[in-house]
C-alpha cells in the first residue's frame, strides 16, 4: 500500500482519541457514582469510552484515501477564521453595523476577489440592509450600535 | 473564547467610561430614558406574561418606554449576570423568580449572591401543589406517605426541574419527615403532566398555575396537598401543614423585580411606588391573573426578607443534594 | 359533536376573511423566517407573541401555527441551497438536497420538498381531525423507557446514514453524545464541562452547532480552493421536478407522511426521529442504496414530508391534553393562556372554534404554501447564480446575526465559529457532521430518559424489555443490527471489504 503522505492522516483519529481521553478524565473528576445511583460523570464516561474506543480502532484501520491533504489554501482558512473572530469580538463592543461592513468587505474583496466597486457597494448595502432587517424589522436586540448611535 | 470576551468587556468598559454614564443625573429626573426589563425565561411563559403586564403599566405611569427583553438560559443566571453587568441606574431591571434565583447560587457557582441585587417588589406569588393522576390509589397525603414508608422504592415524584423549588422541597420532605420519595426531574411541568397521565410517576410536585387548572377541572388529576400556609380559594385541597407537615410551606414561587445592587435609593423608591400602584390597578391585575397577585403589596424590604428566608431554608438541602 | 360538524364549523372559521389574511401572513412570515439561517420559528413567535394579545384567540393560534409550519417549508431552502439546516429536522435534508444542488438539481429538490411537505401536511391535518384523541393517549403512554428505546433506535439509524465508513459515523455519534452532556446534569443539576461559563449551563445551542458544522464548515472548506471559485453550480439544468422525479419520490412522500404523522405525536424529538426514520427507510428500500448521500431525490422527499407531517401532528397533545410537544408549541400554549383560554381536555367542547378552526386553517395554509413555494423555487434557485464569494459572505453574516438572535447572546456566535473550524477539519479528514448533530439532539433525550427510568424502576434494566412499546422498539433495533451484520458479511465476502467489525462494535457497546 503506497502512502504518499506518510502517517499524517492518522492525525484525525489521534485527535478523536485525545478528546476521548480528556473527556474520560473529566468524567471521573465529576464522580461516577454507581450503576444504581449514577453520578453526573457516569454517562459522559460511557460516551467518552465509546469515543476513545472507536478512535483507537480508526487509528489502525482507517482508510488514508478519506483524507484531503492540507494545502497552501489552508492558510486562507486561518485568515477567514481570524476575520470572523474579530467580527464577533467587535460586535459585542460596537454593535452590528461597523463590524458587519468590515467583515463583508474582507470576504468580498479578499476572499471573493470582487472588484473594489462591487465589494464596497455590497458591503455598505448588506450591512445596512441586514441591520434594518434584524434590528428594526425583527426586533432583535443587537448590542448598542456605535454607528447607528451617530445617525440618530 | 474566554479571553476574547474579557478583552471585549474591557473595551466596552473603557468606552462607557469615555462617554460618561448617565447615572450622574439628578434622581428627580428618573426616568428620563427607556427602561429595560429583562425576563430570565422564554416569551410566553408566566414570568414573561407578568413582565409584559407590568411593563404596560409602567409605561403609562412613568411616561417612558419599557422594553421587555427575554434572556432565557441557565435557570435565569444568564439574565441575572446581564443585569449585574449593567449600570446600577434604574434603567436595567430584571424579573426574578424565587426560590430558583437563590437555589442557582446555592447549587452552582454562578457569579452572584443575593447581596448583588437591590430588590424592588413582588408582582405575583404562585403556590405549588402535590398532584396525583385520577387513577392513583392514593386519596390523601397520609396514604401516599404510608405507601412510601412501606416500600422506599415505591413512590416517585416528578418535578419540573432538577434544581428548582419543587425538587428541593420534595427532598426536604424526605429529610425532615423521613419519607422516602424518589425525585424524578423532568424538563418543565408539561412533561410532568404527561408522565402522570401515562402513569410513569406516582405523583407530581408542580406549580398550581393556570396550566394545571384544566387538568383538575376535568378530573384527570387531583391535588393531595397545597404548599401554602393557608388553603387556597381556587384549589379544593388541604395544606401540607394541616396534614402534619408544618415545614412544607417554602415552595411558593415569588415573581418580583430586582435592580443591580448600588441603584440609588430614590430610584428604587420610585419603582417600588409604581409597582404598588400596578398591583392595585384592575387592568394590570387581570393581566397578571388576579389569583396570583398578593392581597397585600410586598415591597423591596419584603422581597429582601424573602431572599434571606429562602436562602436559610434551602441551604441544607442544596448542600446535601 | 360529529367530526363532520366540526370540520364544517372549522372551515367557517378558517375561511373568514380576517383569518384567511392571518393564515397568509403566518405562512409568509414563516417562509421568510425559515429562509434566514438561525432565525427559527421559536425566536419569531416569541417576538410576535405580544402582538397576538390584541386579536381573537383562534386567530392568534391560526397565525402562530402558520408561522410554525411555514418555517418548516422555508428551512428546506437553506438546507438545500447552502447546506445550512436551521433546525434539527432539516439536517437530514442536507445529505441529498445539497448534493442535488451541487449537481444543478436544486430546483427539483426544492419542488419535490414543497410537494412532499404539502402532501404530508394535508394528510396529517386529516389525521389530526380523525384520530386526535386516540393518538393523544399513545403520546402519553410514552414514558421514559420508551424514549430510551426510541433514542437508541435513532442513534443506530444515525450511524447507518452516512456514505462513508460506519465506524467513523459511530465515532462522530459518540462525539455528539459527549457534546450533549455539556451543561447541567438533567437529574442532579451539577454542571458538566462548562468551564465556569454560565452561558454553557444549558448546554450548547443546537442551531449554533449545526450552523457551524454544516454551513460555516462548508464555506471555510470552499475558501481553501484558491482558484477562482465558481458558484455552487454553473449549470442549473431544470427548475421543475420532472415526471420521473415525481414518480421516484411518490412512494417516499407517502411513507414519509405516515411516519411523520405517527412519530410527530411524541412530545420532544418527534420531528428529528421521524425525518431520520424516513431517510433510513428510503435508503433501505432503495435498489441501490449507494445513491443516497449523492443526490437521491427520495432522500429529500421522504424526510421533508415526514418533517412537515410531524409539525402538524405535534399539535395533537396540545389541543387534546394541554401538553405542548416542543418549544414552539409551548409558546402557542402561552399565547392562549394570556387570552384566558387554557388548552386541555375540554378545549374541543369549550372552544370548538379554536380546535376545528386551527385544523381547517392548516389545510388552507398548506395550500397557500404550495402556491407560494412552487413559483418561489424558481426565484430561490437563481440565488445559486450569484457568485460564490458573495453568497458565502452574506450567508456567514446572516448566520451570525441569526444565531445571536436565538438567545441574545454572543456566546452562540463563538460556538458557531468553533464548530465551523471543527466542521472544516472533519471535511478534511472524512468525518461526517450528520451523525454528530443528530446524536447531539438525541443524546439529551437519551440520557435524561435513561436516568429517569433508572430512578423509577429502582435501577432495574428489565423495564425496557417488559414494557410492550419499549420492548417492541428495542426488538426492531436488534433486528436492524442483525440484518446489517448479515448483509455486511455477505458483502464482505463478495468485495473483500473489511467492514465486518463495525456492526459488531455497535453491539458490544450496549
Amino acid at each position: 500500500m503506497e502512502q504518499p503522505r506518510g502517517q499524517l492522516y492518522r492525525l484525525g483519529p489521534l485527535i478523536v482519541v485525545a478528546v476521548g481521553v480528556v473527556a474520560l478524565v473529566g468524567s471521573v473528576a465529576l464522580s461516577l457514582g454507581e450503576l444504581t445511583s449514577p453520578g453526573p460523570g457516569l454517562w459522559p464516561f460511557v460516551v467518552a469510552l465509546l469515543l476513545t474506543g472507536t478512535g483507537l480502532v480508526l487509528l489502525v484501520v482507517d482508510d488514508p484515501d478519506d483524507y484531503e491533504p492540507f494545502t497552501r489554501g489552508s492558510a486562507r482558512i486561518a485568515g477567514g477564521l481570524a476575520g470572523l473572530a474579530v467580527f464577533v469580538a467587535a460586535f459585542e463592543v460596537v454593535g452590528f453595523l461597523l463590524p458587519a461592513f468590515l467583515m463583508l468587505l474582507l470576504w468580498l474583496r479578499v476572499f471573493g476577489r470582487e472588484p473594489w466597486r462591487w465589494a464596497l457597494g455590497l458591503a455598505v448595502a448588506g450591512s445596512i440592509g441586514l441591520y434594518l432587517l434584524f434590528d428594526t424589522a425583527l426586533g432583535v436586540r443587537f448590542p448598542d450600535d456605535v454607528v447607528a448611535g451617530l445617525v440618530s | 473564547m474566554n479571553r476574547f470576551r474579557l478583552i471585549a468587556a474591557a473595551a466596552a468598559a473603557l468606552l462607557l467610561a469615555a462617554c460618561g454614564g448617565q447615572g450622574s443625573e439628578e434622581p428627580e429626573a428618573y426616568p428620563s430614558d427607556q427602561i429595560r426589563l429583562i425576563v430570565p425565561y422564554t416569551a410566553g411563559g408566566p414570568t414573561d406574561i407578568a413582565a409584559r403586564s407590568l411593563g404596560t403599566f409602567m409605561e403609562r405611569s412613568l411616561g417612558q418606554t419599557v422594553v421587555v427583553e427575554n434572556m432565557p438560559g441557565a435557570s435565569g443566571s444568564t439574565a441575572y449576570q446581564e443585569l449585574l453587568s449593567s449600570e446600577p441606574d434604574g434603567y436595567t431591571l430584571s424579573m426574578s423568580a424565587l426560590p430558583t434565583a437563590v437555589l442557582n447560587y446555592l447549587t452552582n457557582d454562578v457569579g452572584y449572591t443575593r447581596d448583588d441585587f437591590a430588590p424592588v417588589g413582588v408582582i405575583t406569588q404562585v403556590p405549588s401543589a402535590l398532584v396525583v393522576p385520577a387513577a392513583s390509589p392514593h386519596t390523601d397525603l397520609a396514604g401516599l406517605v404510608a405507601a412510601a414508608r412501606s416500600d422506599p422504592a415505591l413512590v416517585s415524584v416528578g418535578t419540573p426541574g432538577a434544581t428548582n423549588t419543587h425538587a428541593a422541597e420534595t427532598r426536604r420532605i424526605t429529610q425532615l419527615y423521613d419519607v422516602p420519595l424518589t425525585v424524578v426531574p423532568f424538563n418543565g411541568a408539561q412533561e410532568v403532566f404527561a408522565a402522570l397521565l401515562g402513569g410513569n410517576v406516582t405523583a407530581g410536585f408542580v406549580n398550581a398555575s393556570q396550566d394545571l387548572m384544566p387538568l383538575l377541572e376535568s378530573g384527570q388529576m387531583r391535588v393531595l396537598a397545597v404548599g401554602t400556609e393557608e388553603r387556597l380559594p381556587y384549589v379544593d385541597a388541604p395544606t401540607f401543614a394541616e396534614q402534619g407537615f408544618p415545614e412544607i410551606t417554602q415552595s411558593t414561587t415569588t415573581f418580583g423585580v430586582v435592580a443591580p445592587a448600588g441603584t440609588p435609593e430614590p430610584v428604587i423608591a420610585k419603582l417600588e411606588e409604581t409597582m404598588r400602584a400596578a398591583s392595585a390597578d384592575p387592568d394590570t391585575r387581570r393581566g397578571l391573573d388576579e389569583r396570583y397577585v398578593p392581597e397585600q403589596f410586598l415591597g423591596g424590604a419584603d422581597l429582601a426578607a424573602l431572599f434571606t428566608e429562602t436562602e436559610q431554608t434551602f441551604q441544607e438541602v442544596a448542600r446535601g443534594g | 359533536m360529529g367530526v363532520l360538524d366540526g370540520i364544517t364549523q372549522g372551515f367557517a372559521v378558517a375561511l373568514d376573511p380576517v383569518n384567511i389574511l392571518y393564515v397568509f401572513l403566518g405562512v409568509l412570515i414563516g417562509t421568510v423566517i425559515g429562509v434566514l439561517p438561525g432565525l427559527g420559528p421559536t425566536a419569531t413567535i416569541a417576538l410576535l407573541l405580544p402582538l397576538t394579545y390584541e386579536i381573537e384567540p383562534h386567530t392568534a393560534v391560526i397565525l402562530l401555527a402558520g408561522i410554525y409550519y411555514g418555517s418548516m417549508y422555508g428551512g428546506t431552502i437553506t438546507s438545500v441551497l447552502l447546506r445550512l439546516p436551521g433546525e434539527a429536522a432539516s439536517v437530514v435534508t442536507t445529505f441529498d438536497g445539497y448534493e442535488m444542488a451541487k449537481q444543478g438539481r436544486a430546483g427539483p429538490a426544492l419542488g419535490v420538498a414543497a410537494i412532499g411537505s404539502f402532501v404530508g401536511g394535508v394528510l396529517a391535518v386529516v389525521g389530526l381531525a380523525l384520530l386526535a384523541p386516540p393518538l393523544a393517549a399513545l403520546a402519553v403512554s410514552f414514558g421514559p423507557p420508551e424514549y430510551v428505546a426510541l433514542a437508541v433506535l435513532g442513534i443506530l439509524l444515525v450511524t447507518y446514514l452516512g456514505t462513508g465508513s460506519a465506524l467513523k459515523s459511530l465515532a462522530m455519534a459518540a462525539l455528539g453524545l459527549l457534546l450533549a452532556t455539556v451543561g447541567q446534569d438533567p437529574i442532579a443539576g451539577t454542571t458538566r464541562f462548562t468551564f465556569g461559563q454560565v452561558a454553557l449551563f444549558d448546554g450548547l445551542d443546537f442551531v449554533a452547532v449545526a450552523m457551524g458544522l454544516f454551513g460555516v464548515g462548508e464555506i471555510l472548506h470552499s475558501l481553501e480552493r484558491t482558484e477562482k471559485v465558481q458558484a455552487v453550480t454553473s449549470r442549473i439544468r431544470n427548475i421543475w421536478p420532472s415526471r420521473a422525479d415525481l414518480r421516484e419520490s411518490a412512494g417516499a412522500i407517502g411513507r414519509g407522511s405516515v411516519l411523520g404523522f405517527l412519530i410527530g405525536v411524541l412530545p420532544g424529538g418527534g420531528g428529528v426521529v421521524s425525518s431520520l426514520a424516513s431517510y433510513a427507510l428510503e435508503k433501505r428500500r432503495a435498489k441501490d442504496p449507494s445513491r443516497f448521500g449523492r443526490g437521491a431525490i427520495e432522500g429529500v422527499a421522504g424526510p421533508e414530508t415526514a418533517n412537515n407531517a410531524s409539525s402538524t401532528s405535534a399539535f395533537i397533545p396540545l389541543l387534546t391534553l394541554g401538553i405542548p410537544a416542543n418549544v414552539v408549541l409551548a409558546l402557542i400554549f402561552g399565547a392562549l393562556l394570556v387570552q384566558g383560554v387554557t388548552p386541555g381536555p375540554q378545549l374541543i367542547d369549550q372552544h370548538p372554534e379554536i380546535f376545528w378552526g386551527v385544523i381547517a386553517s392548516m389545510f388552507v395554509g398548506n395550500l397557500m404554501l404550495l402556491a407560494l413555494n412552487i413559483p418561489l423555487v424558481g426565484v430561490f434557485v437563481q440565488i445559486l447564480r450569484v457568485r460564490a464569494g458573495i453568497l458565502a459572505a452574506f450567508a456567514l453574516l446572516v448566520t451570525m446575526a441569526g444565531v445571536f438572535s436565538i438567545n441574545n447572546d454572543a456566546t452562540d456566535m463563538w460556538v458557531v465559529l468553533a464548530f465551523g473550524l471543527l466542521g472544516w477539519l472533519m471535511k478534511k479528514t472524512g468525518f461526517e457532521p450528520g451523525p454528530l448533530v443528530l446524536a447531539f439532539v438525541l443524546g439529551e433525550i437519551l440520557e435524561r430518559a435513561f436516568r429517569q427510568t433508572m430512578l423509577i424502576s429502582g435501577g432495574s434494566l428489565g423495564v425496557f424489555v417488559t414494557r410492550p412499546i419499549s420492548g417492541g422498539i428495542l426488538a426492531v433495533t436488534v433486528l436492524i443490527v442483525v440484518i446489517s451484520i448479515v448483509t455486511a458479511r455477505r458483502r464482505a465476502g463478495v468485495l473483500h471489504r473489511h467492514d465486518v467489525p463495525e456492526p459488531a462494535s455497535v453491539e458490544g457497546d450496549r
